[in-house]
């Protein structure tokens, strides 16, 4: 088994950390939806802020998976980050025909919509450009947030799976 | 005791009428003030001693689960407002979300086993007497049964002795354990107050069941068509099981056992897809479904046959979701698959059928349209009085006959026997008991729950909403420990 392997195992496969990336995500829909309805107050800066930051967590990921390095000498930020993308690749390759992105065109569209959260979280108005690309950058989110919420209820089950339980 | 269909007529209409998005919100929501209720439960019955992890749960409840359906139930609003439907991206994170919040709330169930555990309530011994007692050529109703709860946030069934008996074999410490299979079922914590939710003990009663008659060997061998010896153990065995099981959960009842699969599995992320033990919870809803509606689910019982379809069509609309975001495919590849849908069913039934095993009647669920009407008026449903046509001629008919000198006695002994047959409360069935739970549940108890959401903050409703779910869960443990009463005096 390899290091990452154990790691998803000792941290029940990730499912509070993949829950807390499906809120983040489905917050950056609420925050675009309050948006687009006029609602643009602190609240709705908060949940899109999120969005942000579960960008940040992802590029991150990918270059931390992409340099290699022993798991165990990371921070926990970075592990977090590393394990977070891990996850998404082995869900992405297993879902080929069904999920709308590769790996590669996650990475691509976490920058792309990165730009668009970070142009609605400033107080002037945005570009054409950018209203346009609004209804795209829900709709990755809410992806991303569907392959969280299967990828940390996986984890619950496997957490509950016992060798003699018949479970409903 | 409450009055037969004829003296109050029950509306035919249904006022279910939830959207997918109201009904998970309204379900999770639900699931949060029971979780509170549980915290209540443990409070009176070992305070002072958990106050301070007590708080904890609590804040967890009213500061991150509650606050979680606040965006959900906004865009609900908003889209009921403006009458325009959630685009598709609102649609799919208002799911997302609600799922997450099971889960989250599944997460914090795991952690009550730091607190100290109350007795489960004596009515689930009555309800698993009336499911053991369903088998009576079977021997399962002399085995010895028990309820443990359990902080993992699902159903099971364990057989105990095999269970230790294994571990030791693998451990090499013993070979054998003396002592016989003793069923043991697990429940959610939270659940041990839930009538509603017991019915899911007749499907691990089903697991006990089938392996006492190698009933999923049989099934499967005559799928396969190989003699039930050369069947072997895996997937397809662990399906054809867990299909015999739900088989007989809705067998004993009906529609209440649907509904209770459904209440628990539609919050769930993967309920389009088959896992190696379990075929996908589609499937299972889809045979019980047509189960129903083969054998009690007619047009004589309009209301539980509206609800049962509104509730299906909203897990087939869920089921989609997960088809169209996450490509869920609900057949897995299996050979049960060559066989169609209708012939496993025949092959199960016809295994039941020769236990000898009881079955929910259509007229039973008559009864639990006419007791739902009851429960709705805060009355108690132990039983029901027979319907009383023309009592008051019938009464003045024999009055005259006694009079007149040449009467016949055997006649005057029919007409009095009859009479008196009309005046006795007949005592409900347990199922009949949960049945009327759940059509209250989904005519008034789910519509009023998104109704006072409007009103006031989510924690805050969740109070109130505490104190109806301990009404109706009073309720329905005093009818049916009132049934069992009642039965003692017939």
């Amino acid at each position: 088994m390899s290091i990452k392997e154990q790691l998803k195992e000792t941290l029940g496969h990730m499912t509070d950390k993949n829950q807390e990336l499906a809120i983040f995500a489905n917050n950056a829909v609420f925050g675009i939806s309050r948006y687009k309805s006029g609602v643009i107050d602190s609240r709705t800066k908060e949940l899109m802020q999120q969005g942000d930051e579960l960008c940040t967590l992802l590029r991150r990921g990918v270059e931390v998976s992409r340099e290699h390095p022993e798991p165990y000498s990371l921070a926990k930020s970075d592990l977090s980050s590393l394990l977070a993308i891990e996850f998404l690749s082995e869900f992405l390759n297993e879902n080929k025909e069904t999920v709308p992105f590769s790996l590669d065109r996650l990475v691509e569209k976490v920058g792309e919509e990165q730009n668009v959260l970070e142009k609605l979280l400033q107080p002037e108005f945005p570009d054409e450009e950018i209203k346009r690309r609004v209804d795209e950058c829900q709709g990755f989110f809410a992806s991303l947030g569907s392959i969280f919420v299967r990828l940390a209820h996986d984890g619950l089950r496997q957490r509950e799976k016992s060798e003699r339980i018949h479970y409903v | 005791m409450t009055g037969c269909g004829k003296e109050k007529k029950v509306s035919e209409s249904t006022t279910f009428k939830l959207t997918l998005p109201e009904f998970l919100i309204v379900e999770v929501f639900d699931g949060i003030a029971r979780l509170d209720c549980y915290l209540d439960q443990v409070e009176i019955a070992v305070h002072p001693r958990s106050g301070v992890p007590l708080r904890l749960f609590r804040d967890t409840l009213s500061k991150v689960l509650f606050p979680s359906l606040e965006e959900p139930l906004r865009l609900v609003r908003q889209s009921t407002i403006s009458a325009v439907p959630l685009s598709d991206s609102e649609f799919q994170a208002l799911v997302n979300q609600v799922d997450s919040t099971f889960i989250g709330v599944a997460g914090v169930h795991r952690f009550l086993k730091y607190l100290r555990v109350p007795e489960p309530p004596p009515e689930i011994f009555t309800l698993l007497r009336e499911i053991q007692d369903a088998f009576p050529a079977a021997g399962i109703s002399k085995h010895e049964t028990d309820v443990l709860l359990s902080e993992t946030f699902n159903y099971g069934e364990i057989d105990l002795h095999t269970a230790i008996e294994w571990q030791l074999q693998q451990a090499r410490i013993l070979k054998e354990v003396p002592g016989e299979e003793t069923i043991v079922i697990i429940l959610p914590y939270t659940q041990v107050n839930n009538p509603l939710m017991w019915t899911i003990i007749s499907h691990e009663i089903g697991h006990f069941a089938e392996k006492f008659h190698g009933l999923g060997k049989k099934v499967l061998g005559k799928i396969l068509g190989c003699p039930c010896e050369a069947v072997t153990e895996g997937t397809e065995l662990d399906w054809v099981e867990e299909l015999i099981s739900d088989a007989v959960g809705t067998r004993l009842f009906g529609p209440a056992y649907l509904f209770s699969f459904v209440s628990f599995t539609i919050l769930q992320s993967s309920l389009g897809r088959p896992s190696v033990s379990h075929p996908s919870e589609l499937s299972r809803v889809r045979l019980a479904f047509e189960e129903l509606k083969r054998t009690c689910l007619t047009d004589a019982v309009p209301i539980a046959k509206s609800v049962t379809t509104k509730i299906v069509d909203l897990f087939e609309e869920k089921f989609r979701f997960n088809e169209k975001y996450l490509g869920d495919k609900h057949l897995g590849p299996s050979a049960i698959h060559n066989a169609s849908i209708a012939e496993v069913m025949n092959l199960i039934t016809q295994e039941l059928e020769n236990l000898k095993m009881s079955k929910l009647s259509t007229e039973s669920l008559k009864r639990s349209e006419t007791l739902a009407h009851a429960l709705a008026n805060g009355q108690p449903v132990s039983a029901l009085r027979n319907e009383r046509t023309n009592l008051q001629p019938r009464i003045d008919a024999l009055r005259e006959s006694l009079d007149r000198p040449a009467t016949d006695k055997q006649e005057v002994a029919k007409a009095f026997f009859e009479i008196r047959n009309c005046m006795v409360e007949d005592p409900s069935t347990c199922t009949e008991i949960i049945n009327a739970g759940y059509i209250h549940r989904y005519q008034q108890v789910l519509p009023q729950i998104l109704d006072g959401l409007a009103g006031s903050s989510l924690a805050e409703y969740g109070g109130y909403h505490k104190k109806s779910i301990a009404q109706v869960d009073r309720l329905l443990k005093v009818s049916l420990q009132a049934t069992e009463i009642h039965k003692l005096f017939l």
